[in-house]
C-alpha cells in the first residue's frame, strides 16, 4: 500500500484495474485507492505481471504493507506473500471496537470505515455479498439509513451507483467529506468587503512580465494565494490543523486551491506558497487546474494542504460561505470583484470591491484570532503591490 | 371436499375421545369431576352415559396421584387420558410427568412404554387470577420424552387428540379455555392429524406470524388489520410444539424474511424463545429484521380485568408489532 | 416364586427346598452387593451404589410369594428386589457398569433396573416416586382382569411423600390389587426416622382402609408367610394392603457413607449384623431343624460365589454402548 499523503496510515482499495496474471507496464494505472483525501489511481511501479494479490476491494490496508506483487513473466511471488498479511480489515465489517484509538496525525478520522456504520439486515448483507454490491455505497431506506434487502437489490440493478469509476468516487468522497465537515466542524464565518483596486493594479503591473517571461497568465486567485500565504506565515493558528484531540501547527504553508472537476471539487495544493514567487504560483496553479479538468491529478497534488482558497468570482457570485476541508482550520471564500458605490471620504464613490468570507474551525481558532488574520489579509490586499512588488 | 359440519372446539375434543374409546377398550379418561359433571367446562358431558363410570373415572382431588396411576396403567396395557382441570395444576403432576412418564422408556432401555395423554387447559382473560390462568406448556417442551400439542381449531383439536391417544408416548395436550366455544368445520369422516406438521392458517408474503393455540385467532385478526396497510401476513400454527415442524417455519421465514412468534405462555424462556431461535438459526441470512416475540407478560396473571388484559398478546399488540417490524427498522 | 407341588416329596422336603431356595437367593443378593461394593471402591463402577445388605429377607420373602407375571416397583436401593424377582446376575452387573448388555442398555444404571420379563416396572430414584406406577399397574390388572398383583417396594423415607397417600386413597377406593411394602430400615439416608416420622407407621395404611400389617423383616419365613397371605387376599380382590417390614441397612446410605457415627453407633450396627442377619437367622433355623447341614451350606456358598464371579466377568468384558445410541429410546 503506497503512502500517498502526509501522515497517512492506511488506504482503502476501491478497485483493482488489473487482474492477477495481467501483463502490466510501468506507469499504467493499476488500482484505485481511497485515502482520507481522495480516490487516486496508483500507477504500476514496474513492468511485469500482476501476481499474489492479497488485498481486495474494500480492504483497508496499512501503508507499507504488500498488497500484490509485480513479478517477471513465469516468476512466482515470494512465499512470504502467503503469510505476511498484516492487519488488513474489511471496513464494511469493522466492529466499533476496531476503530483506532489514536487518530491519525493528519487529523482525519476514519472516514473510510465509520465505526458505527449504517445497520444492515442479515438478508441484505448476504444479497450484497452474492451480487457484489458494496454496501458502503448504499444509502438505506430504513430508519437511520438501515439497509434492507430491497435497497441492495435496487443498488444491484443500478450499476452506475456501484461502479467504482474514479469520477463518481470523487463525487461520493466530496459528499462524505463535506457532510462530515459540516456536521462535525464548528464553523463560524467572518465577512469583509475589501477595495480590490490595489489588487487589480498589482495584476496590471506584474502580469505582463510574467506572461512574457514564463508564459502563464496571472489570475486574481494567484495574487490572493500569494498574499494569503504570506499573511498566514504570521498567523500559524490559521494554518493549523485540528488533530482530534488538539491543535497541530503545520510547519509549511501549503495553499490548497479549490478546483472544479467533472464530478465535484478537489483541493489542489501549491506547497510552500508563502515562499513561492507569484510566477511560480501561477504556473503551478495552471498546471493543477489543467490536470484537474482532464482527471489526471496525482495523489500528491491533492494532499497536504493547510489552508484553502475557493473563488467563485468568475461565476459572478458576490459572496458565499465555504465548507472547511478538515483537518484544515479555515477556508477563504472569494467573491467577484465588481464596482460598487461606497463612501469615499464622506462622499459616495465607485470602487472595485470584493467580499471575502472566512470560514474557521472554532476548535482551532477563535473569532478574534480569525478577525485579526482577516484584517491583516485585507491590509495586505490593500497594499498588494508592496507585498508582491519584488516579484 | 369431505363433508363437514360445524362443531365447537369442546365438541371436537369430546368427539375425538368418544371415537377413540369406542375404537380401543384400553382407552379411559380420569380426572376431577369428569363423569356426571362432564368437567367444569362441560367438555366431557355425556361421555359417562356411553362409557360408564369405569372408563370416565372421577378421581379424588389428587393430581399427582391419578397422574402417577395413569403412568403405571399406561405401562401395563391401558391408554389413559388424564384430565387436568386447570393447566395451573400441572405443577402438582410434574414429578410424575417429568421424572416418570417422560423417562420410563429411556431409562428402561426402550422396554417400557407410556402411551398416555394429559389434557390440560391454558389461557388467561377468564378473570380467574394467578392460579387458574397460566399457560405452562413450555415446561413440558423442555423435557425430552414428552410431546406437546396445542390445537387452535376444532378440526385440529379432534385430529390431533386422536393421534395423541394412539401415540405410544406421553403426550401433553393443551386446550385453551377461551376456545371451547370456538366453532369450525369438522369432517364427518374419521381422520387424524400427524404430529410435527405445521399448518399454514393464512398464506402471506411480507411477514410470518407463528402463533399457537388461541394466539392463532389473534394472529389472524392482526393479519386482517395489516392488510389495510398493504402488509401481507402469513400465519403459521405449528400445532405441535414438540415435535416441531422446523422445516415449514424456516421455509416461511425465508420466504417473507420477517418473523414474529406469538404464544400465550411466558415470553421469557418460553415457546416463543425456542421458535425464534430455531428460525434465527435456520433462516438468519434470509432475515430482514430480528425475530420478534410476543408472549405473556412476565407477571403472575392478575385478577382485575384491565390488569389482566394488559398481560396477554392481543390483535392490536400483534398488529402493531408486525407493522413496526415491516417498517424497515432493525 | 411359587412352585408346583411335587407329590413325590414329603411336606418337609418341599418346605426345605423352598427355604433353601430363599436362602440361596438371599445369599446371592448379599454376594452380589459385596461384589458391587468391591467394584465401586475399586472405581470400576460409575455413579452411586446403594447397597441392600441386611434387608435381603424382605425382597426375597415378598417375591417368593409372587408370580413371575406380578408387578413390582423398586427403589434406589433396588438390586435386591430385582434379583429376588428373577433378574439375571450378568445383565444386572452389566447395567451397573453401564454396558450395552445391561437390562437397560446402560441407560438406567444401578438405580433404574427395569425388566418386563420379570414384571419389574423399574427401580425409581425418586423416593416414593413409583407409588403411582405400582398403583397404576394394579389398576390395569383389575381393568384387564389379569389376576396380577402389584407390589410397591419403598423405604420408610418414602412415608414422607404425599403421593403415597394419594394413591393409597385411590387404591382403597377402587379396590386395586396393590401391596405397599415399606422396608423400615430406620434411616432416611442419614437421619433416624424418629426425627422424620410422626405418629403411627402402620396407621398410615389402615387410615385409608388398607389391610395393614407389621412383620419382622429379618426373618424371611415370617416375611414370606405374611406376604403369601396378603398376596392371596389381594389377588382375590380384597383391596390393597400395607406391609411394614422391620429391617436394617447394614451398610451406609451409599458406598461412600463410611463414617456413620454421627447418626448411628457401631454397637447398633454390630448387634444387627451378629444377631439379626437374615441369612444367618434362616441358616440357624435350617440347621436346628436338620433341613440342611454344613456341607449343603458350603455347597450353596460356593455355587453362588462362582455364579456371581462369572457374572462380573461377563459384565467387565461386555462392551459399552456406542455413543450413537444416546438418542435412541427417547421416544417409542
Amino acid at each position: 500500500m503506497p503512502a500517498l499523503e502526509m501522515a497517512q496510515e492506511s488506504g482503502k482499495i476501491v478497485s483493482w484495474l488489473k487482474k492477477e496474471g495481467d501483463v502490466i507496464s510501468k506507469g499504467e494505472p493499476l488500482l484505485e485507492v481511497e485515502t482520507d483525501k481522495a480516490v487516486v489511481e496508483v500507477e504500476a511501479s514496474a513492468d511485469g505481471v500482476l501476481a499474489g494479490v492479497k488485498s481486495h476491494e474494500g480492504d483497508v490496508v496499512p501503508v507499507g504493507v504488500t498488497i500484490a506483487w509485480i513479478v517477471a513473466a513465469g516468476e512466482q511471488p515470494p512465499a512470504e506473500s502467503a503469510t505476511a498479511a498484516p492487519a488488513a480489515r474489511k471496513t464494511t465489517e469493522q466492529p466499533a471496537s476496531a476503530a483506532p484509538a489514536n487518530v491519525p496525525t493528519s487529523g482525519q478520522a476514519e472516514t473510510a470505515g465509520p465505526a458505527d456504520g449504517p445497520r444492515i439486515s442479515p438478508k441484505a448483507r448476504r444479497l450484497a455479498k452474492e451480487r457484489g454490491v458494496d454496501i458502503s455505497r448504499i444509502r438505506g431506506s430504513g430508519p437511520d439509513g438501515t439497509i434492507s434487502s430491497e435497497d441492495v437489490l435496487a443498488a444491484a440493478k443500478a450499476p452506475a451507483v456501484s461502479a467504482p469509476a474514479a469520477l463518481s468516487s470523487v463525487a461520493r468522497l466530496m459528499a462524505e467529506r463535506t457532510t462530515q465537515s459540516w456536521t462535525e466542524v464548528p464553523h463560524f464565518f467572518l465577512v469583509r468587503d475589501i477595495d480590490a483596486g490595489a489588487l487589480l493594479q498589482s495584476r496590471e503591473q506584474l502580469a505582463p512580465a510574467i506572461e512574457r517571461d514564463r508564459g502563464v497568465k496571472v489570475t486574481h486567485t494567484d495574487l490572493l494565494v500569494a498574499l494569503t500565504a504570506r499573511v498566514l506565515k504570521k498567523h500559524p493558528k490559521m494554518n493549523a490543523s485540528w488533530a482530534g484531540n488538539g491543535i497541530r501547527l503545520n510547519p509549511n504553508v501549503n495553499m490548497s486551491v479549490a478546483m472544479a472537476v467533472t464530478d465535484g471539487v478537489v483541493g489542489a495544493v501549491i506547497p510552500n506558497a508563502d515562499a513561492a514567487s507569484l510566477a511560480d504560483i501561477a504556473l503551478q496553479r495552471r498546471d493543477l487546474s489543467e490536470r484537474a479538468r482532464s482527471g489526471r491529478l496525482k495523489p500528491a497534488d491533492v494532499t497536504g494542504g493547510t489552508f484553502t482558497i475557493t473563488n467563485l468570482g468568475m461565476y459572478n457570485v458576490d459572496a458565499f460561505n465555504a465548507i472547511i476541508a478538515p483537518p484544515q482550520a479555515a477556508i477563504l471564500a472569494v467573491g467577484r470583484i465588481a464596482d460598487r458605490v461606497v463612501p469615499l471620504n464622506g462622499q459616495p464613490g465607485v470602487r472595485p470591491m470584493m467580499t471575502l468570507t472566512l470560514s474557521s474551525d472554532h476548535r482551532v481558532v477563535d473569532g478574534a484570532q480569525a478577525a485579526i488574520f482577516l484584517n491583516d489579509l485585507a491590509e495586505a490586499i490593500r497594499a498588494a503591490g508592496e507585498w508582491l512588488g519584488e516579484n | 371436499m369431505p363433508e363437514t359440519r360445524e362443531l365447537t372446539l369442546g365438541e371436537a375434543v369430546r368427539e375425538a375421545l368418544a371415537e377413540e374409546m369406542r375404537r380401543d377398550s384400553r382407552v379411559f379418561i380420569c380426572g376431577e369431576d369428569i363423569a356426571e359433571a362432564g368437567t367444569v367446562f362441560k367438555v366431557l358431558t355425556g361421555l359417562v352415559d356411553e362409557f360408564g363410570k369405569e372408563r370416565v373415572l372421577d378421581t379424588p382431588i389428587s393430581e399427582a396421584g391419578f397422574t402417577g396411576i395413569a403412568v403405571g396403567a399406561a405401562m401395563t396395557g391401558m391408554r389413559p387420558v388424564v384430565d387436568i382441570m386447570f393447566g395451573d395444576f400441572v405443577t402438582l403432576t410434574m414429578d410424575q410427568m417429568v421424572n416418570q412418564a417422560a423417562k420410563v422408556h429411556y431409562m428402561s432401555g426402550g422396554k417400557w412404554k407410556v402411551p398416555m395423554v394429559m389434557r390440560a387447559t391454558l389461557g388467561a382473560t377468564r378473570r380467574s387470577a394467578a392460579q387458574h390462568s397460566q399457560s405452562l406448556h413450555a415446561w413440558f417442551c423442555h423435557v425430552p420424552g414428552l410431546k406437546v400439542v396445542l390445537p387452535s381449531t376444532p378440526y385440529d383439536a379432534k385430529g390431533l387428540l386422536k393421534t395423541a391417544i394412539r401415540d405410544d408416548n406421553p403426550v401433553v395436550f393443551f386446550e385453551d379455555k377461551m376456545m371451547y366455544r370456538l366453532k369450525g368445520p369438522v369432517p364427518v369422516e374419521e381422520y387424524t392429524i400427524p404430529f410435527g406438521v405445521a399448518d399454514i392458517k393464512r398464506a402471506g408474503s411480507d411477514i410470518t406470524i407463528v402463533a399457537t393455540s388461541s394466539m392463532v385467532q389473534v394472529a389472524l385478526g392482526a393479519a386482517k388489520l395489516l392488510e389495510e396497510f398493504d402488509i401481507s401476513a402469513e400465519v403459521i400454527d405449528p400445532r405441535t410444539v414438540w415435535p416441531l415442524d422446523e422445516k415449514t417455519l424456516i421455509g416461511s421465514a425465508k420466504k417473507t424474511s420477517r418473523v414474529m412468534v406469538v404464544d400465550e405462555g411466558y415470553e421469557r424462556y418460553g415457546v416463543t424463545a425456542e421458535i425464534a431461535s430455531v428460525i434465527a438459526e435456520g433462516a438468519f441470512y434470509d432475515l430482514e429484521a430480528p425475530v420478534k416475540r410476543i408472549g405473556a407478560m412476565h407477571v403472575p396473571i392478575p385478577f382485575s380485568p384491565p390488569l389482566e388484559d394488559a398481560t396477554v398478546p392481543t390483535e392490536k399488540s400483534v398488529f402493531e408489532a408486525a407493522k413496526a417490524l415491516c417498517s424497515g427498522g432493525l | 416364586m411359587t412352585t408346583a407341588i411335587d407329590r413325590s416329596k414329603t411336606y418337609s422336603e418341599i418346605e426345605a427346598e423352598q427355604w433353601l431356595r430363599m436362602y440361596r437367593r438371599m445369599l446371592m443378593i448379599r454376594v452380589f452387593e459385596e461384589q458391587v461394593n468391591d467394584l465401586y471402591t475399586r472405581a470400576l463402577m460409575p455413579g452411586l451404589a446403594h447397597l441392600y445388605i441386611g434387608e435381603e429377607a424382605v425382597a426375597v420373602g415378598v417375591c417368593e410369594a409372587l408370580r413371575q407375571t406380578d408387578y413390582i416397583t423398586s427403589t434406589h436401593r433396588g438390586h435386591g428386589h430385582c434379583l429376588a424377582k428373577g433378574a439375571a446376575l450378568d445383565r444386572m452387573f452389566a447395567e451397573l457398569l453401564g454396558k450395552e448388555a445391561g437390562y437397560c442398555k446402560g441407560k438406567g444404571g444401578s438405580m433404574h433396573i427395569a425388566d418386563p420379563d420379570t414384571g419389574n416396572l423399574g427401580a425409581n430414584a425418586i423416593v416414593g416416586g413409583s407409588a403411582g406406577i405400582a398403583t397404576g399397574a394394579a389398576f390395569s390388572a383389575r381393568r384387564l382382569k389379569t389376576d396380577q398383583v402389584s407390589v410397591c417396594f419403598f423405604g420408610d423415607g418414602a412415608l414422607g411423600q404425599g403421593l403415597l397417600y394419594e394413591v393409597m386413597n385411590m387404591a382403597a377406593l377402587w379396590k386395586l390389587p396393590v401391596i405397599y411394602v415399606c422396608e423400615n430400615n430406620l434411616y432416611n439416608e442419614y437421619a433416624h426416622n424418629s426425627e422424620t416420622l410422626a405418629g403411627d407407621m402402620l396407621a398410615r395404611g389402615s387410615a385409608f382402609g388398607l389391610h395393614a400389617e407389621n412383620v419382622d423383616g429379618q426373618d424371611v419365613r415370617a416375611v414370606y408367610r405374611t406376604a403369601r397371605e396378603i398376596v392371596d387376599h389381594v389377588r382375590q380382590g380384597a383391596g390393597p394392603a400395607f406391609l411394614v417390614c422391620q429391617t436394617y441397612r447394614f451398610m451406609g446410605h451409599h458406598v461412600g457413607d463410611i463414617n456413620r457415627e454421627y447418626y448411628r453407633s457401631k454397637q447398633e450396627e454390630q448387634m444387627w449384623k451378629t444377631e439379626r442377619d437374615p441369612i444367618k437367622v434362616l441358616g440357624d433355623w435350617l440347621t436346628a431343624q436338620n433341613l440342611a447341614d454344613r456341607a449343603r451350606f458350603d455347597q450353596i456358598h460356593a455355587e453362588v460365589k462362582s455364579e456371581v464371579e462369572k457374572a462380573v466377568q461377563f459384565a467387565m468384558a461386555a462392551p459399552y454402548p456406542s455413543p450413537d445410541k444416546v438418542g435412541q429410546d427417547v421416544y417409542a
